[in-house]
């Protein structure tokens, strides 16, 4: 029951989005000390032991560390679901006038039973995407292909984008990190949540010129607001600048932070409200999709926006024979 | 073919993992500096590839980690195997035997023997 444990073990992660994410700071973070502890032991100064230890661990990048650990939490997933999708586009290869998807973006679906431990709508009608391209499975999407995915209505009910982030919450002298997301507009209906109280961030916060909002959880607001009936409306000072709370939610991030094509944080922590840089600096997003159940379920769209949808058996969540149906409508068509 | 002499061949680091832990818990560093000490400094593992594989034998159930406190007096989470960690390890080790053994004699092959 291997597939059961990483199941579960990927809704645990999920669910428990925070505390794994300062578990794994503070276990870089102890791996590190450990390792200058020793060369300070061996005879080196402090300054010395902190400088030669982080090329020698491959510690130099640790947002890359953590990438690649974030990574794994889904991987299973991802895995076997590429390993099938590859197989289709190995044969599209092969196919007369399909020579040119070799080397395109291949975008498959999964389905996500992890999301069923979440308190969301229907979450058996969830699915989380992936992208496989030159045989790497990824999760990252871009700003723009989120927004290019969501226009395709025919086959996402709803369609939505996360990019998990890390905000510093408060004025200058008393900044607080805190674990958030950004989200597109459409999160919070594919997700079909329901605040506590307020109004959820939707498509209108994406429009240029409105204010940026921001979502709390439950424990947010009772750690920092006590619970006080008039949280919303007020603002909170994320990267400095001022955002107002606009609903309460119990789930797993702690902020929820919509306008993300207008609002993003340079390498100084200085916010810039022009800037596009949220997709541009390829932090992308986790999709949580609504697929319409009796349309597509298996589909393959090229970088260059032209797409082969293949007709599948009815279920998404029967991953099996989405995947048989779309390998047959592949050789029906070589 | 590119030469590597330090490199892994490719899923063996799981596999060492599973032995380092099979000897006692440890920490992320602990296992690093074990298996470059075991290896006489031929295998340098790096953060970038412990930590990933950390994270996949701990989802997968085959290792647990528990928080404690080092000797360094610093918290760190200290990894142990499973039941079915330790019964992967003798699978694993058991197939990695049957495969060097098998290149052995083709490496050391000679006309006369075939």
């Amino acid at each position: 029951m291997r597939w059961l444990r990483r199941v579960i073990s990927g809704a645990k992660a999920l669910v428990r989005y925070q505390r794994v994410e300062r578990e794994l700071d503070v276990e870089l973070r102890s791996f590190l000390e450990t390792a200058v502890d020793e060369r300070v032991r061996s005879g080196m100064s402090r300054e010395q032991a902190t400088r030669a230890a982080r090329p020698e661990l491959g510690l130099v990048s640790v947002d890359s560390i953590k990438d690649r650990v974030r990574d794994v939490g889904w991987e299973s997933t991802v895995e076997s679901v590429a390993r099938d999708v590859q197989y289709a586009v190995r044969t599209l290869r092969n196919a007369p006038g399909f020579a040119s998807v070799a080397n395109t973006a291949i975008f498959g679906l999964i389905d996500a039973l992890v999301l069923r431990q979440l308190p969301v709508r229907d979450p058996d009608q969830l699915v989380v995407l992936t992208r496989v391209q030159g045989g790497q499975a990824s999760e990252h999407f871009s700003y723009p292909q989120v927004n290019y995915l969501a226009e395709q209505d025919d086959l996402f009910a709803d369609l939505c984008g996360l990019a998990a982030d890390t905000f510093h919450i408060g004025p200058s002298d008393a900044l607080e990190t805190t674990a958030g997301a950004w989200v597109t507009g459409e999160y919070y209906r594919t997700m079909g949540i329901t605040p506590i109280i307020g109004r959820l961030l939707g498509p209108d916060d994406d429009r240029p010129g409105a204010p940026p909002a921001a979502v709390i959880t439950d424990a947010y607001w009772s750690r920092k607001f006590a619970h006080g009936p008039d949280v919303i409306g007020q603002a909170l000072l994320i990267e400095g600048v001022p955002v107002s709370i606009a609903a309460d939610i119990t789930f797993y991030v702690e902020v929820h932070f919509a306008r993300v094509d207008r609002l993003a944080v340079d390498g100084n922590g200085h916010a810039d409200a022009a800037s596009h840089e949220w997709c541009d600096r390829g932090q992308t997003g986790r999709l949580h999709t609504r697929q319409l159940l009796n349309e597509s379920q298996c589909l393959l769209i090229e970088r260059s926006k032209r797409r082969l949808v293949l007709p599948s058996p009815p279920r998404i969540d029967n991953r099996a024979s989405v995947l048989r149906g779309a390998r047959d409508a592949v050789r029906a068509r070589v | 073919v590119e030469e590597k002499p330090t490199a892994l061949v490719q899923g063996t680091l799981y596999m060492l993992i599973l032995k380092t832990l099979a000897l006692e818990p440890m920490h992320g560093y602990g296992i690093g500096v074990r298996l470059e000490q075991i290896s006489k400094g031929v295998f340098q593992v790096n953060a970038g590839s412990l930590f990933p594989a950390l994270r996949r034998l701990e989802r997968d159930g085959l290792i647990l980690g528990d928080w404690r406190v080092t000797e360094n007096n610093r918290r760190a989470k200290y990894y142990a195997l499973t039941a079915s960690g330790r019964a992967m390890l003798k699978r694993e080790t058991r197939a990695w035997e049957a495969q060097t053994n098998a290149i052995g004699r083709i490496l050391k092959a000679s006309l006369g023997e075939l």
